[in-house]
């Protein structure tokens, strides 16, 4: 079971009485990994310039570590897109927070009596080897929810339609 | 050279802290589930901290007496 230190930012009404997180999800650390990979390679480039071009030393160094600087901020930015982007799942309902970029997100919920299907998408090569996917979850209403390059599918899948399960046997009962 | 280099790289760290100031309490405010995972952006602040401590030393090494920000045929 997963502690929450604060209801879910956005949520209308933080967890409700008897309300149990289930499971919380993230994106695969594959995603910011390749966004690390990135980072790394593009601050490579101060060391082939400085062994192709003949520039005065200290100038050099310091105009790199100011251009590493920045590197290291966008780094931060995608860590914390990356780490405030999740999925929260509990015996109710699933909240969906999206953090489209450091200023942006939007949370969205839907109760899991709304819940009609869910899929499970591995979309690519990667995807099989690392083990992470997509699930789309289609709701009474229009609106479908996916979330996006997660790791444990089978486990998430599993424990929404469990949950889905027992809602539907109370609803039956009462 | 050497006064502008000083005001501009002061203007920069200003610009750098209040970045950082913005970053982390943006992280901190809208963090949800209690986790170990904040080993990565400790990570991230400390190589930040270490280049700003790098930058600081290279700053005062460099000759900025000798540098211009106008060519002497403008001069």
């Amino acid at each position: 079971m997963i502690t929450l230190n604060q209801s879910p930012p956005g949520s209308s009404t933080g967890l409700h009485e008897n309300e149990q997180v289930l499971l919380t999800l993230h994106r695969h650390w594959f995603i910011f990994a390749l966004q690390a990979t990135a980072v790394l390679f593009v601050g490579l480039f101060p060391f082939f310039i400085f062994f192709l071009l003949p520039i005065g030393a200290a100038l050099f160094w310091f105009s790199a570590v100011i251009y590493w600087l920045f590197l290291l901020a966008f780094l931060l930015i995608a860590w914390i897109e990356y780490w405030l982007d999740m999925w929260i799942i509990t015996n109710e309902r699933i909240i969906d927070i999206e953090q489209r970029s450091l200023f942006s997100r939007e949370v969205s919920e839907f109760f899991l009596a709304r819940v009609q299907d869910v899929t499970v998408e591995v979309p690519s090569l990667m995807a099989t080897v690392l083990r992470y996917g997509n699930i789309v979850v289609q709701t009474a209403g229009e609106k479908s929810f996916t979330i996006r390059e997660i790791p444990h599918l089978e486990q998430a899948k599993e424990i929404i339609l469990e949950q889905c399960r027992k809602i539907n046997m109370l609803d039956a009962k009462t | 050279m050497s006064g502008v280099a000083l005001i501009l790289y002061i203007l920069f760290l200003l610009g750098y802290g209040a970045f950082l100031w913005i970053a982390l309490w943006h992280l901190r405010a809208y963090r949800v589930a209690q986790s170990g995972n904040d080993r990565v952006s400790g990570i991230i602040l400390a190589c930040v901290g270490l280049l700003l401590f790098v930058s600081l030393l290279l700053f005062f090494q460099v000759p900025w007496q000798s540098y211009s920000l106008f060519p002497s045929s403008i001069r």
